[in-house]
């Protein structure tokens, strides 16, 4: 798509965003007649706005609290964390599993 | 927010290079950003579990007034220049996390839950960060203030008055191209099999 392309598409989508439900129809009918290479488009961009309605209206900050909010691996593998070994991470939030001479079994540690 | 001195000559020295052009600053300002970013998140998510609800709107005041701090320490060209400077850095950061996110759920083989998320109702929205961020690139080509108008408002925060006075254009010109970038992009991610709203 090219430039002038998508400056037709844009100024014929927000006409049909504008317009009444039973207008759409017959705009999209006039524009594919007069643009027949765009209904593909056309159709695409319509459906589009249908499928996924509100897409984007929520800022890119306020989607990805929760994932800024975890706290990145405190520990790594392999770091001696008293007489435990760190020797897998099972969540990125914190909980790790360690073996160690005590009990040779697994504990968690939260950081 | 208190820095040692050190940092906040850091800032400034960082901003005023990529002010001048220098993109490598930017490569070290984005874990800054990011630190500022996860602190303020987790802020927010401590004072939700208090039963404090939170808007969109409130988050983007709080992080703008962290990096209002920054200014203090840069001198901001005009407002266009902090548009336009923010969403980019914006758009970085928040990209670079969600890589890391979905590097650490594929190397962990486990989806981590938010507990946050279970029971406390909040404006989230699933939307996939690192695509549309792809597609933006690819609208750029096509349509550039288009897809400055959604960096400025998806990555930015930003409003329509405020993104109309960044770009120069009526706010109906911004409300346009909002409108037909948004349907394209959802069309790029569709295609793609990723849906988001």
């Amino acid at each position: 798509m090219d430039a002038d392309t998508w400056t037709r598409l844009s100024e014929w989508h927000n006409l049909w965003l504008d317009a009444a439900p039973d207008e759409r129809e017959r705009l999209r009918r006039g524009f594919v007649a007069d643009h027949p290479a765009l209904e593909g488009d056309v159709n695409e961009l319509v459906l589009a706005g249908s499928i996924v309605p509100g897409f984007l209206e929520t800022p890119a900050l306020a989607c990805m609290l929760d994932d800024l909010a975890v706290e990145e691996a405190a520990i790594a593998v392999g770091t001696l964390v008293g007489p435990y070994r760190i020797v897998e991470c099972w969540r990125v939030a914190g909980w790790d599993r360690c073996t160690g001479p005590p009990t040779s079994a697994s504990v968690v540690t939260w950081p | 927010m208190h820095r040692p001195s050190g940092q906040t000559a850091d800032l400034t020295g960082l901003l005023q290079a990529w002010d001048r052009g220098d993109a490598s600053a930017l490569e070290q300002l984005a874990p800054l950003l990011q630190a500022e970013l996860r602190a303020l998140a987790r802020g927010i998510l401590a004072r939700e579990q208090a039963a404090h609800g939170w808007q969109a709107t409130e988050l983007i005041h709080e992080a703008y007034l962290r990096l209002l701090g920054w200014r203090t320490n840069n001198r901001w060209q005009n407002r266009a220049h902090f548009f336009f400077t923010t969403a980019a850095m914006m758009r970085r950061v928040l990209v670079d996390a969600a890589r890391l996110r979905q590097a650490a759920k594929r190397d962990s083989g486990v989806v981590p839950v938010s507990l946050e998320a279970i029971d406390i109702p909040a404006p989230q929205q699933s939307v996939d960060v690192t695509a549309v961020a792809e597609a933006l690139t690819a609208l750029a080509a096509v349509a550039p203030r288009a897809s400055q108008v959604v960096e400025l408002r998806f990555f930015g925060g930003f409003s329509v008055e405020e993104t109309a006075e960044a770009l120069g254009v009526s706010p109906r010109t911004v409300n346009a191209d909002w409108n037909t970038a948004r349907a394209w992009l959802a069309r790029e991610l569709l295609r793609q099999g990723i849906c988001g709203r």
